[in-house]
C-alpha cells in the first residue's frame, strides 16, 4: 500500500512540472542534499549510497520574472497584441527568463572508518538565462517613430548559457557533537557556452536641427560582443559537410574533451543546542577556462546615419553610376566594423549561497517517542525554519527566502513543506516527499502549488525527482 | 492520524495541475506594428551643378541615380504594409523646380513614382516647399519590386547665371506588420 500511495504522489508532483531546490536543502534523507550542502547531515547510520544511473536526480526548471503564459495567452476580451504589448512596457530590463536542467548520470557515497562520508559523481547541466531587452522590445514592437531622442540601450541585451557536465568528489564529516563540516571538489567539462553579457552603447534617432537630413540615427559609442565556445566547430562542419554529428561532438567534450574548468563547494552544519541548527553553503565557486574552439564576435564604434547624399555627378553616356548605396554600407562597416576574435575567455560559475537556521521539535505521529534511527540518540520528527538563498547573475545576485516545516511522518516517509518568496512570486508554496522503502530512496518535490491548479499563471514551473539504493548499519 | 497524514499528503498531490483558461492558438493572430522613420535622400544643388547637364524641354535638369537595395527583399515584400515618403525642399532660385522619383526594378523597369512641384523663392528668402507621398497597401506592392531610385530634378529656366540654392532632406515612415 505504501508504494502504491507514494507512486500516486510521485505521478502526481510530476504532472504539476514545478519544484525548487529549497525543498530538498536540508533533507538528510536524500543522498543529493549533499549537492546542495556537501556539510549537511548525513545519518549516522548511512553507510553507503548509489543513486539509479541516470535517474537518481532530474532537476528542470524554466521561470520568467515579469510574466506569465496566462498573462499573454489567457482568455481574455482584451487582443493578445494589446497584453504582449502591456507586457512589454510594464517589465523591467532586470526581468529575466531562465532555464536550467540537470541529469545526475552518477552519484555514489560512503563513510569510512573515520567516519567520513565521501560522496561523487557526474551530472550534466544546461543553464541559460536571458534578460528582457526592454529597448529592443519596445523598438521591435513600435519602432522609432514614437520615441525620438530615446536611447536604446544595448546594455539591454544580456544573455548567457553553458552546457557542460560536472565531475565531483566531496567530503563530510562530523567534526564534533555540534558541528558538521564537507567540501566538494568539482571539474567542469564545457559542452557549449556562449555568452553576451557586457553591452554598451545606445541607438537613438534624432530630430535634427540645422543638420544635413530630417534625423539623425546616431549609434553612441556602441560595444557589443557574443563570446562563444563549441559553436565554431559545428559551425565549420556543417558549412563542410552539410551536417554536424552533434552526438558525437557533445559526447567527446562531454568527458573532459571540451574546455575545462574547475570549482569547490563548502558547507557546514552547527549544533547550536539541543532544539536549534544552523547551516550554510557556498556552491559552484569556480570558473571554466574557455580556450578551445572559441570564437567572438564584437562590434564597435560610433556612426551617424543621415542617409544617401546625391551629388549628381554630370551626365555621361557609358559612365557607371555611383554606387551610394555600396560606399554607404562600406562606411557603416568602417565606423562599426563586426570582429571575428579567437581570444580566451573565462566564464565564472553562478555562485549560489545557502543559509539556514532550523528549530527542531517533537515526535512521529502515533509514536510515544520519536523512532531512534539516529544512532541510539533521540531524534526529532519536525523542525521549522528559514533558509536564505543567493545566486549571481550577470546582472545582478538574486535572492529568495523561505519558511519551512519539516516532518518525519512515519518511519518510512518524511516530507517538507516551503512557502518561498524571490523574483519570481512572493507566495510560492512547495511540498517535497521523500521515503525509503527498504534500501530503496525515492523523492519528489514540487513547489507552486498554489499554482497547481493553473499552470499558465506561475511565472516558474519546475520538477526534480530522484531514486537511490542506500544502505545502512541497522 | 498515521493514515490521515497519509491522505492528506497523497490529496495535496493528486489535485491534478493543469493549464487552463487559456487558449495558445491566439498565436495566430500575434502581429507586430512596428513604425520606422529612417532617413531618405538629402543633397544640395547650386547653379553650377545644373550648368554641368544639357537642359531638357527648356529646363535646367540634374539626374542621379542610387540603389536602394532593402526594398525588393524578401523582408520588406512580406512585411512592408505602407509606407510614407516625406520631402522637405528648401529653394532660393527665383524659379519653380520640380522633383521627380522614379523607383526602378533590377531590370531598370519603373514601377513606381513621385512627382512634386517646389515653389519658386528668392535669394534672400527660400521658400520652403513639403510633400507627402503616401504609398498605399495596394501599391506597397508596387514598390517592393524596385531596388533603386533615379532622382530627377529641373528648375523653370535655361538662365545659367542664376543664383540660388535648392536644398532637400527627405525621409521614410515603413509601416511593418510582422
Amino acid at each position: 500500500m505504501r508504494y502504491f500511495l507514494f507512486f500516486i504522489a510521485f505521478t502526481c508532483a510530476i504532472s504539476a512540472f514545478s519544484q525548487n531546490k529549497q525543498l530538498l536543502y536540508g533533507m538528510e534523507e536524500i543522498p543529493q542534499a549533499l549537492l546542495i550542502n556537501p556539510g549537511g547531515n548525513v545519518p549516522q547510520f548511512q553507510k553507503f549510497h548509489f543513486g539509479i544511473p541516470f535517474l537518481s536526480q532530474l532537476h528542470i526548471n524554466v521561470g520568467s520574472s515579469g510574466v506569465t503564459a496566462y498573462d499573454i495567452f489567457g482568455k481574455s476580451d482584451i487582443n493578445i497584441n494589446t497584453r504582449i504589448r502591456n507586457s512589454i512596457f510594464d517589465m523591467k530590463n532586470t526581468d529575466f527568463f531562465t532555464v536550467t536542467q540537470q541529469l545526475e548520470i552518477v552519484n555514489f557515497g560512503w563513510r569510512n572508518r573515520k567516519k567520513i562520508y565521501f560522496s561523487g559523481g557526474m551530472y550534466q547541466e544546461l543553464d541559460m538565462i536571458a534578460y528582457f531587452p526592454r529597448d529592443f522590445a519596445i523598438l521591435a514592437w513600435d519602432g522609432n517613430r514614437d520615441y525620438l531622442n530615446y536611447a536604446f540601450n544595448f546594455s539591454d541585451i544580456n544573455i548567457s548559457g553553458d552546457l557542460l557536465t560536472v565531475f565531483h568528489f566531496g567530503a563530510n564529516r562530523k567534526i564534533n557533537k555540534q558541528l558538521t563540516l564537507g567540501a566538494r571538489a568539482k571539474i567542469y567539462s564545457s559542452i557549449f557556452n556562449f555568452k553576451s553579457t557586457n553591452n554598451s552603447g545606445s541607438f537613438i534617432t534624432r530630430l535634427g536641427d540645422g543638420t544635413a537630413n530630417i534625423y539623425e540615427h546616431t549609434l553612441e559609442n556602441a560595444n557589443v560582443s557574443v563570446q562563444t565556445s563549441g559553436y565554431a566547430s559545428l559551425r565549420k562542419e556543417s558549412e563542410n559537410n552539410g551536417s554536424v554529428n552533434v552526438q558525437s561532438a557533445i559526447l567527446g567534450r562531454a568527458f573532459f574533451g571540451g574546455n575545462l574548468g574547475v570549482g569547490v563547494d563548502v558547507g557546514g552544519t552547527y549544533q547550536i543546542n539541543k532544539n536549534w541548527t544552523a547551516s550554510a553553503s557556498i556552491l559552484d565557486f569556480g570558473a571554466v577556462f574557455h580556450t578551445k574552439d572559441v570564437e567572438n564576435y564584437q562590434a564597435t564604434g560610433n556612426y551617424t546615419l543621415n542617409g544617401i547624399e546625391l551629388i549628381f555627378p554630370p551626365l555621361s553616356d557609358g559612365e557607371a553610376a555611383i554606387p551610394y548605396y555600396t560606399n554607404l554600407e562600406d562606411e557603416i562597416t568602417a565606423q562599426v566594423p563586426v570582429d571575428t576574435l579567437y581570444n580566451n575567455y573565462t566564464v565564472w560559475r553562478p555562485l549560489k549561497i545557502n543559509a539556514s537556521m532550523a528549530y527542531h521539535f517533537g515526535k512521529l505521529f502515533g509514536e510515544e517517542e520519536c523512532v531512534c534511527r539516529n544512532n541510539g540518540k533521540k531524534s526529532d520528527s519536525q523542525s521549522l525554519g528559514i533558509q536564505l538563498y543567493s545566486i549571481f547573475r550577470p546582472k545582478t545576485p538574486q535572492y529568495a527566502a523561505t519558511l519551512f516545516y519539516y516532518r518525519r511522518v512515519t518511519d518510512f516517509l518524511s516530507a517538507k513543506a516551503t512557502y518561498t518568496m524571490d523574483a519570481f512570486s512572493k507566495d510560492n508554496v512547495g511540498l517535497a516527499i521523500v521515503g525509503d522503502f527498504g534500501n530503496f530512496n525515492m523523492y519528489v518535490a514540487a513547489d507552486n502549488l498554489l499554482r497547481y491548479g493553473n499552470l499558465a499563471k506561475a511565472n516558474s514551473v519546475s520538477l526534480q525527482f530522484g531514486f537511490n539504493i542506500k544502505i545502512s548499519d541497522e | 492520524m498515521h493514515k490521515l497524514a497519509l491522505f492528506l499528503l497523497v490529496f495535496t498531490f493528486t489535485l491534478t495541475s493543469c493549464v487552463k483558461d487559456t487558449d495558445f492558438n491566439q498565436a495566430d493572430q500575434i502581429e507586430l506594428n512596428s513604425v520606422v522613420e529612417l532617413n531618405f535622400l538629402f543633397f544640395t544643388l547650386q547653379i553650377d551643378d545644373f550648368k554641368l547637364n544639357p537642359g531638357l524641354e527648356g529646363r535646367l535638369t540634374v539626374v542621379d541615380t542610387t540603389e536602394i537595395r532593402f526594398l525588393n527583399e524578401s523582408f520588406a515584400q512580406e512585411n512592408l504594409v505602407s509606407a510614407e515618403y516625406f520631402f522637405r525642399v528648401s529653394n532660393s532660385f527665383p524659379v519653380e523646380a520640380n522633383a521627380n522619383f522614379t523607383f526602378m526594378s533590377d531590370t531598370n523597369e519603373p514601377f513606381y513614382e513621385i512627382s512634386f512641384p517646389i515653389q519658386s523663392g528668392t535669394n534672400s528668402t527660400p521658400v520652403i516647399t513639403e510633400f507627402t507621398q503616401v504609398v498605399t497597401l495596394e501599391e506597397i506592392a508596387q514598390l517592393t519590386q524596385t531596388n533603386k531610385v533615379i532622382v530627377t530634378f529641373t528648375i523653370d529656366t535655361l538662365d545659367e547665371n542664376l543664383s540660388g540654392t535648392l536644398n532637400m532632406q527627405s525621409k521614410t515612415t515603413y509601416f511593418l506588420k510582422f
